[in-house]
Order: C-alpha cells, then structure tokens, then sequence
C-alpha cells in the first residue's frame, strides 16, 4: 500500500507544481496583475486621424502610464475620430488644457497618447473633452510633405 | 452386531490428496451413465464463419451436455480457439446459432451477455494473468468487480480457489515469476472463482511438461466431477484429452468429421479420423505439400 | 491498370474502417468515464504514470527552449533596437505555441509509446480477451483511465513547460544578455492577454492531449497481437500523433489568433 500512496502524493504535487505553473503565467506573464480597464474616470479626443492605435493602447503623461485606450469609434458628422480615454482615478489633476498626442513606441512600436499637460487650473472630470489634439503621423503624409517642400525650395 | 459399510462414501476433502497421483480419476459414475441423455448446456447448429475469406466453419452442429467434459479437438489451424469465441460471444458467425442455457449468445444485449459470461469460466492458452497485480489479486479480481462481498471474504474465496489448484503458497508472487504450468493453474483458479456454470479451456496442455500435464489433466476432471460443471475441451493433443473426455468432437475442414465417446471414435472406421487419432504421418491429411513430381524438378 | 485502382478502392476502404473504428473507440471511452469516478485510484495512476513520468523531459527542455529564444530573439531584436521586447518575445511564444505544441510532441513520443506499447502487449498476451470472459469490459476498466489521465496531464505540462521557458529566457536575456530587468517583465504582461495567450494555450494543451492519449492508445488497442505488430503500432501512433498536433495547431492558431 506505500506504493500506492507515494503515487498518490507524487500525483498531487504534480497537480499543484501545475498549477503553480499556471499561476505563474497568468500573474507574472499576463497583464492580469496590471489593473484592470475598469476602474478611473473617463475622457474623450477627437482626431483627425488616429492612425494605427488600438483599443487597449496605453495613455501616459510624462512617460508614466496613466490610463487606457477604452474604445475609438467614428463621428459620421464631423468626419472625426472619437477616442475614450479611462484615466486610472488616482491621476485626477490634469489640466482643462491639456494636449493630447498620438506617439509611436519606439521604431516597430505600436501608437499610444502621450498627454501633455497645459496651464489651466480647471481640472478635467468624468465626461469631459480634450479640445486639443494632434494627430498621428503618417508616413505617407509626411513624405508628401516633405518632397513639395523641397520642390518647393528648388523653384526659388 | 451392525457393522459400517465398507464403502463409506469418501469425502470430498480427499480428492484434493488425489491431486498427487499422476493418472486421472476416472469419471464419477454418475456422468458416464447419464451420456446421451443428460441436458444439453450449449447447444450449436449450423454454424457459418469465415475469416479473411477463409471459412473456418462451415456448418457445425454441436452439442455439450451438463456436467460432461467434452473435448473438441482437431488439426492446428481449424479455428478451435475460433469456437471458444464464439460461444463466449466475443465474435459472431456468419450464420447459425449457438445457444448456451437456453440463450441465443448473439441475440443478447450488452448487459446480458456480460450476465452470461459471469457463469462462464475461460482458461487461455497463456493463462492472460493481468501482469500488474499478484496471484492473489488476480484471482481476486473478479470477486471485487462482480460482488460486494466484504474483504474479509473475498481473501477466504481466493485461497479457497488457490487451494485446489495447489497454490495457496504462491499468492503473493507476480505472474512474471510463475512458470507457464503455474500461471495457468492460477488462470484457472481465477476462471472458477464466480463458481461458474461451465469452463473453456483453450490448449491447455500445450507446451507442458509431463508433470505440469498430469497435475492439469486431474484438475480439469476434478473441478468438473467436483462442482458439477461442465467443460469443454479445445486440444490437439490426443492421448491427454481423450483420457478425460467423456464426449469427443473432431472437427477439420470446417465440418465436424467425427463424434462420439473416445471408445466410439476409435473404433471408427474413418482413415482420417485414424490417422488423426493416432498421429500416423501420411494418410488423408497428406505428408507431401502439393508440387510437380520430383523427377520433373530434378530433370526438367 | 484496373488492379491499381482496385487496390486504392481497397486502401481507402480500409482507411475508413480504421478511422471509424477509431471513433468508435473514442465513444467507448467517453461512455466510460462515469464508472471511472467511483474508482478514482485508476486516474492517479495514469496520471502519475503520464503527467509525473514526463516532469523531468518537460522540464528541461521547457528550459532549454526559454533559453534559446531567449538568445535567438535577442540577437533578432537588437538589430532593431527593440531588445526591449524580448520578455513579450519569448513569452507569447511559449504561451500559444512552443509550450502546447512541444509539450504535446514529447509527451506523444515519451508517454504515448508506452501506452500503445502496453495496451498493444496486454492485446498480444490475450489479457484484453480475459477482461472480456470476465465480464470487465476493457475500454471502460483499462482504456477510459489512460485517457482521462493524459488529458488531465497534459495541459498541466505545457503550463509548466512554459513557466520554466519563461524563466529560461529571464536568465539569458537579463542574468547574460544584459536586456534590462524591468522592461523584460513590464513589457510583458502590457502585451501578454489572460484569455487570449494564456487560456488559449490550456485550451490548445487540451485539445492536443485529447490527440495525443487517444491516437496512442487507438494504435495499441487496434495492433496486431504479435510482437512485431505492436512495435509497429507503437511507431505509428508517435508518428500519428505529431502529425496531428502540428496540424491541429495550425488550425486553432488561425482560429484563435485570428482577428
């Protein structure tokens, strides 16, 4: 019977290195650790152009992490971008106004909103617009612009 | 003055001595008598099976009676071990029915069949010990799945079992330890444990030594005299079968070519079942495979 | 010309018997898992004969896999100075596809031969038949515990081959290459999604460790009875089994990573 019962603790510690294991993953490895989206206050952009952001992207302020990207959908009216920010509660001083750009991480990152702070002592609350924005930029664009200038140059 | 009988009736506790003598008890007088007339336990008519367009059997019609060892013997290759299966339900025939009990085998539905096997015993040529667990475990086995007898119990039955095959002492070996002589003694103690109603062996004097075969040949004889049961008999070897046997069948060719008491079949006329019977070389059954003649291979 | 054909008619035939005798087989062993929860003893077997018996393979090569994304994507990212990403790199690897799929192959090749060979050698020594004379039917008793128990094992092998990938990767990324320490784990778990990585992977384990026990023990219960027999089937089920996984993956990696 000892035989047995070894197994049946060798089993056990097997089920519990497991899961173990995967706790590790979901914690550790995943963003479950990270406070969750639904939390904070929230605030909208428009944009011209939102180039390649995504729902989920991060939203800093001096660098740091202060919210997410919550939904992005298109204003059929104004031909505008709406963005909703989900801004972590703790950050609660940030100026009426307030910029918001769209920076892309690094050379093959993905695009997030770089808020930078303005001068006005209201404060933002729940509900409230960003009037000032900038849009992505696109390459495209920029190599348009880029070459008229030029022509530009030479025909002087 | 009142004297005892002389022929006090030997209790049953003495066959178990017996069990040293190499030459078989001869059948209890009650079986011989009753050839012929006792109830047919399995009852087979016109079976029909082929195996990879083979026909094994081709129209057999069998009978084995209650309480009577019956032996089916014939040439290798015949589908003997075939028929054990077929009566046990683990392969159905072509066409024909077998009846064991008064059941059709092939008619019956999962649950019934396996009702049915529980008073079925089967012996393999290779005893099919389950190689993980002990002699006694073994032997035990079936006792745990089918009954909800207390542990207690069950250790009674299984060295019970083990004793009239004469292992008591080894119940505690694994199979991989157990020559083949003894792992089919412990099969066979596993096969008795429910107390069937009858039981199968399957060659079970293949490859043995002369003592492990005599030791065989009396338990066979004895568990049948002794609980009643009825056994059949799959074997070529003669001499050991026909011993026992009450009734013979000798089946090749996919037909029954003979049937009959030992006595009868040997006095038969057929030069088959003479050739057969006493292991003559050439006859019926031909010594030379088919081929040209051999000066055509030598000369031509 | 005719006979070829023939001859493919029948190979066809035969390959649909087999599947559907596979599938049949599959049944057989669902129908059996009631009966297996009142002897709970059986599945601790198997699982300590599958899952336990394979912790060492598992992890040691979960280790040396960590390790050499760990250097490989090093190398990859540098050249775009993105080697800050490494940790996201070897994590998402490991998570949806090296850690199911690996795990999957090597326990196929470990633990899936011992049972074809097991199950093949109790069918060779008649032991599968005595069970049946016995009134024990042997899916329910032999086969329907080895499965249950690789599927069991299975995902939590693959979680752990991935953990110890994960750290693998930690020690040569960080503890060698010098990517900083923050970044490997913040970058991480910003990118590395519970239910889409994660939880897709125990279901990718699952699905593969269904695979994997089932097609193992299919070829041990299906072989030949003779030695020659069941050494085959032990190679076409290790054979089968990758197969499938590989297959497998590709189309639950389009399903689930899919947009």
């Amino acid at each position: 019977m000892s035989r047995l019962r070894l197994i049946e603790i060798a089993v056990g510690a097997f089920m519990v290195a497991g899961f173990v294991a995967l706790f590790f993953l979901a914690m550790k490895v995943s963003n479950l650790g990270v406070a969750s989206v639904t939390d904070g206050y929230q605030l909208i952009a428009r944009f011209d152009n939102v180039g390649s952001l995504k729902v989920r992207a991060p939203v800093t302020m001096a660098g740091v992490r202060v919210g997410r990207v919550e939904d992005i959908r298109f204003d059929k009216d104004t031909y505008e971008a709406v963005v909703s920010l989900r801004i972590d509660p703790r950050y609660d001083t940030i100026p009426a106004d307030t910029f918001a750009n769209i920076f892309t991480a690094g050379l093959l990152g993905e695009q997030y909103i770089g808020l930078a702070p303005g001068g006005s002592d209201e404060l933002l609350a729940d509900g409230d617009t960003l009037d000032y924005t900038q849009s992505a930029l696109v390459l495209e664009q920029m190599i348009g612009q880029f070459l008229f200038s030029k022509a530009e140059e030479g025909a002087k | 003055m009142g004297r005892r009988s002389p022929r006090a009736h030997r209790p049953s506790r003495s066959q178990g001595a017996s069990a040293a003598r190499h030459r078989a008890p001869a059948p209890s007088a009650g079986s011989r008598a009753a050839l012929g007339s006792a109830e047919v336990l399995v009852r087979i008519r016109g079976l029909v099976f082929s195996r990879n367009d083979r026909r094994i059997f081709d129209g057999v019609d069998l009978d084995i009676r209650r309480g009577q060892v019956t032996a089916i013997m014939g040439p290798s290759g015949t589908g003997k071990t075939t028929l054990l299966k077929l009566i046990s339900g683990q392969l159905h025939p072509d066409a024909g029915t077998v009846e064991v009990d008064g059941k059709d085998v092939h008619a019956l539905r999962r649950g019934e069949l396996y009702r049915l096997r529980t008073r079925m015993g089967m012996l393999f040529q290779t005893g099919a010990l389950l190689t993980d667990l002990s002699v006694f475990d073994n032997v035990a086995y079936p006792l745990r799945e089918h009954t909800r007898l207390p542990e207690s119990m069950i250790r009674k039955l299984v060295l019970m079992k083990l004793e009239a095959v004469g292992l008591r002492g080894a119940r505690d070996l694994m199979p991989a330890e157990l020559s083949g002589g003894m792992a089919r003694r412990v099969a066979l103690a596993r096969a008795v444990a429910l107390d069937p109603m009858m039981i199968m062996y399957d060659e079970p004097f293949t490859g043995q030594d002369p003592i492990s075969m005599g030791v065989l040949i009396t338990l066979i004889r004895q568990l049948n005299d002794a609980s009643r049961l009825t056994s059949i008999v799959v074997s070529h070897d003669v001499k050991e079968t026909a011993s026992i046997a009450d009734y013979l069948y000798i089946i090749a060719n996919g037909r029954v070519m003979a049937r009959g008491t030992p006595a009868e079949v040997e006095a038969a006329q057929s030069p088959w079942v003479d050739q057969f019977m006493h292991g003559l070389p050439d006859g019926p059954v031909h010594f030379h495979y088919p081929a040209v003649r051999l000066d055509q291979d030598f000369l031509g | 010309m005719l006979d070829l054909l023939a001859q493919l008619g029948r190979s066809g035939l035969a390959a649909l018997e087999r599947l559907g005798r596979g599938h049949l087989l599959l049944l057989g062993m669902i129908r059996g898992l009631p009966s297996l929860a009142v002897r709970p003893r059986l599945l601790t077997a198997q699982i300590y004969n599958i899952g336990v018996l394979s912790v060492l393979i598992i992890t040691v090569s979960g280790l040396f896999v960590g390790m050499v994304l760990g250097l490989q994507g090093y190398y990859v990212l540098s050249q775009f100075g993105a080697a800050e990403s490494l940790g996201v790199m070897v994590a998402a690897s490991l998570v949806r596809e090296l850690g199911p799929v690996v795990t999957a192959l090597l326990v196929a090749g470990r633990a899936g031969s011992a049972l074809t060979a097991e199950i093949g050698l109790m069918k060779a020594t008649e032991q599968l038949s005595g069970l049946e004379m016995m009134a024990v039917d042997p899916v329910k008793r032999i086969l329907t515990p080895r499965f249950l128990g690789g599927l069991i094992a299975m995902p939590v092998l693959a979680a752990m081959f991935s953990a110890v990938g994960v750290l693998g990767g930690y020690f040569v990324g960080v503890g060698l290459l010098g990517v900083d320490d923050g970044a490997f784990w913040s970058q991480m778990q910003a990118k590395i999604d519970l239910h889409e990585d994660v939880v897709n992977g125990v279901i990718k384990s699952l699905v593969f460790g269904l695979v994997v026990t089932w097609i193992a023990l299919f070829q041990g219960y299906d072989a030949v009875p003779t030695s020659e027999g069941v050494s085959r089937a032990t190679t076409r089920a290790v054979v089968h089994s990758a197969l499938a996984v590989l297959a497998l993956d590709f189309v639950l990696t389009a399903l689930m990573f899919g947009d």
